[in-house]
């Protein structure tokens, strides 16, 4: 109780402290290349009149940094639903941001500079995650926006990305668009897009289940999004077996009439592309109205959460991921998790959406090494596409990014949870 | 048949959740006409409160709904005494709505630091949430009764105090004329605050008993609160029977359009819907023209 309270204070100090610092706005934001370039000539200065520091001076005049990136620091946005039905992932994917920040400023920084972020809300709405990309290039001046969450939104914000030359890293989205290296040249990703996921689904489906009597019904969100997830299944080989196609909104409260649809057709197999907590109301509302189907869950339902509120309802279901049960035994997990414990994460918390931004993280921090002190965004980017067979310890499979390719991972894994866990059954590709 | 009368019931399920959130926003703004946009997260608390009570403070589960709604009644007493009064004496309807809006973020971000934006179950005694039982062909949830038994007695209690009670009458005063109700002497800020406190009631009640249905989760309420504005604007926002009967006709609405309308629609047409009906009867569904339709 007494916690709560003192909660409650913090809350009041933290309202203080942000007025606080929206006051020192204008002192702080303008730290631009021009500002940095000059400290860093005026610290060569300081040091002496070495051969190094005179070299060091001939590089700074020659380097103009990019946008967000001082001689000590490198700052990036983040637009996530921190409120709303999507507020679990977009809180977990901002931990594991926390962790990653705190691990390369704790080793001193990448070339000398600490990693900052802000993050702003966007409810997973589109017209605020664009006013959000205005507020973080316009008058935060970022370098890149990093990890942020949702298809819808970031192809709304992602024009605002590409015209101001910021590059848009890591996010969860996953809409086939984005993938263009020609139209989207500054968008990297770990993250196959949903049409990837679905078809991979398909395909394991008929390679382990076959096709006899087999009818698939599938459920995702209204939008490009869920059209592209329905024509990726379509694409596979077992796009035949697809019966019965529903959609959900954003604003839905029940799925009943999706499932009644679903005993009328008669489906065995049913894919539902959703977050965890609707995933596992649908399991729950299933059950109520007498599904009998396998279930399968996209990427987003993931999550040790989905187990704890479906609790025995959730025993049996499938999982279409792009990356390894965050619950597995392998050091890139283990570490993961470790870190993530440290940071205060709950099991619930322990999910994809906070793993997918932790591993975007670690392909971050490599680029950024790689760019070398002179960091602008051409050598950030070309950076980017000389990594080859980068090793994530076995979260995902070895990742390569090239001019072509800025997808690093096309994994489609599938899970199930078995005994209260996720269990990794498979890992392929699409 | 059993077909349509399974899809009507999950509609009422629904609907039952529209309609209290319809009935508590047109009993604050037929009595005081202020439109209360912090309704849906005022009832979203009132279901954390509750499981917070019962899950981290072992309190029996009856003990922590008594405890949850006095708090959510002192809140609102609160809330109203501090935010609301000042900006009424003022006698201009915006800053009120705006801070209606206010006290939404307020709460919305309170509510996000203290229990986090991950879900919950809220748990329920035996699990009645998980028992389903099958009368023929037709499906029914325990705790889907549960939901409907608490809605009508919510229901009724409501139509008791509004009919046969010294407030209702008050209130039915205010919404008839405002002016004439002061002239008899019955005192505003008395019956507005009694009437928010009322409201935040029927809303605290709605939190709880659906957070087993939609999970404990940050604004888990709001998306209710939308339907439940327009359930009362479909009654017509006036008339408290209205709102209630607007609440379960969207419910059907969405359940049957769901079930039959092509993909592409079916989300839309309960909207599309709705505003077909406001074109045709701008005053809602359930309002006589000029207001004056009894409460």
């Amino acid at each position: 109780m007494k916690s709560k309270l003192w909660k409650l204070l913090a809350i009041f100090a933290v309202l203080g402290l942000v007025a606080v610092g929206c006051g020192d706005d204008d002192d702080s934001s303008g730290s631009s290349a021009s500002e940095s370039s000059s400290s860093e000539s005026s610290s060569s200065e300081a040091s002496g009149s070495s051969s190094e520091a005179s070299s060091s001076e001939a590089a700074a005049e020659e380097c103009e940094l990019a946008r967000g990136v001082t001689d000590d620091k490198i700052l990036f946005g983040s637009s996530q639903p921190m409120t709303g039905n999507l507020a679990a992932l977009g809180e977990q994917a901002v931990l594991a941001m926390e962790v990653t920040r705190d691990r390369i400023n704790e080793g001193g920084g990448i070339n000398g500079r600490m990693i900052e972020f802000i993050v702003q809300d966007d409810a997973y709405n589109p017209e605020k995650t664009v006013s959000n990309a205005q507020y973080f290039i316009e008058q935060e001046g970022v370098f890149a926006i990093w990890a942020s969450i949702g298809s819808a939104t970031l192809k709304a914000a992602l024009p605002l990305h590409d015209e101001s030359n910021t590059p848009t890293l890591f996010p969860w989205a996953q809409d086939l668009s984005f993938y263009d290296v020609n139209n989207h040249p500054l968008f990297f990703s770990v993250n196959p897009p949903a049409y990837a996921q679905t078809k991979g689904f398909g395909n394991y489906l008929v390679e382990n289940f076959g096709t006899d009597g087999i009818k698939v019904g599938l459920m995702t969100i209204n939008s490009v999004d869920g059209e592209q997830t329905v024509q990726g299944y379509k694409d596979s080989s077992g796009g035949d077996l697809l019966v019965d196609e529903q959609t959900w909104e954003r604003d839905s409260t029940t799925y009943g009439p999706q499932i009644l649809s679903f005993i009328d057709s008669g489906v065995t197999d049913v894919y539902v592309g959703t977050g965890d907590t609707q995933f596992a109301q649908f399991l729950l509302e299933a059950d109520q109205l007498g599904l009998d189907a396998r279930f399968w869950g996209s990427t987003g339902t993931i999550s040790a959460n989905t187990i704890e509120l479906a609790g025995d309802l959730s025993e049996g279901a499938y999982g279409v991921n792009v990356i390894s049960s965050a619950t597995g035994d392998k050091p890139g997990l283990n570490a993961y998790r470790e870190a993530m414990f440290a940071a205060g994460a709950e099991d619930a918390q322990i999910s994809t959406a906070s793993l997918l931004a932790f591993t975007g993280g670690l392909v971050l921090e490599e680029m950024l090494t790689l760019a070398g002190e002179c960091l602008t965004v051409e050598s950030f980017v070309a950076a980017g596409e000389t990594i080859k067979d980068f090793d994530t310890g076995g979260i995902m499979r070895p990742l390569n990014f090239s001019a072509e390719n800025h997808l690093g991972n096309n994994d489609v894994i599938i899970l199930q949870v078995q005994d209260g866990a996720w269990q990794e059954l498979v890992v392929g590709q699409e | 048949m059993v077909d349509y009368i399974q899809i009507a019931w999950q509609g009422l399920v629904s609907g039952f959740a529209y309609a209290l959130i319809g009935l508590a926003l047109v009993m604050v703004y037929k009595t005081a006409r202020i439109l209360n946009f912090a309704a849906g997260t005022m009832a979203g608390i009132s279901g954390f409160l509750a499981h917070w009570w019962a899950a981290e403070q072992d309190m029996p589960f009856g003990v922590a709904i008594l405890f949850a709604m006095i708090m959510t009644g002192a809140g609102t007493y609160v809330v109203e005494r501090l935010t609301v009064r000042p900006l009424v004496k003022l006698g201009d309807f915006l800053p009120i709505v705006i801070m209606t809006l206010g006290v939404e973020e307020f709460l919305a971000n309170v509510s996000l630091l203290w229990w986090g934006g991950t879900a919950r179950r809220y748990r329920v005694p035996g699990d009645i949430d998980r028992i389903n039982w099958l009368i023929g062909d037709f499906r029914l949830n325990a705790w889907h009764l549960v939901v409907a038994i608490t809605t009508f007695v919510t229901l009724s209690i409501v139509g008791y105090i509004i009919n046969q009670t010294e407030l209702g009458l008050g209130m039915k005063a205010f919404a008839e004329d405002q002016d004439a109700a002061k002239l008899m002497g019955i005192k505003e800020s008395t019956v507005s605050i009694w009437t928010w406190v009322l409201s935040a009631l029927v809303g605290g009640v709605t939190g709880i008993v659906f957070a087993p249905v939609l999970f404990l989760q940050q604004d888990y309420m709001n998306i209710i609160f939308i339907k439940g504005f327009v359930a009362a604007i479909l009654g017509g926002f006036l008339s408290l029977s209205g709102g209630v009967a607007g609440g379960l006709l969207l419910g059907e609405l969405e359940a049957f359009t769901i079930k039959w309308a092509p993909r592409e629609f079916a989300a839309a047409l309960p909207v599309v819907i709705v505003f077909i009906v406001l074109l045709i009867r701008p005053h809602g569904l359930f309002t006589r023209e000029k207001g004056h339709e009894r409460v």
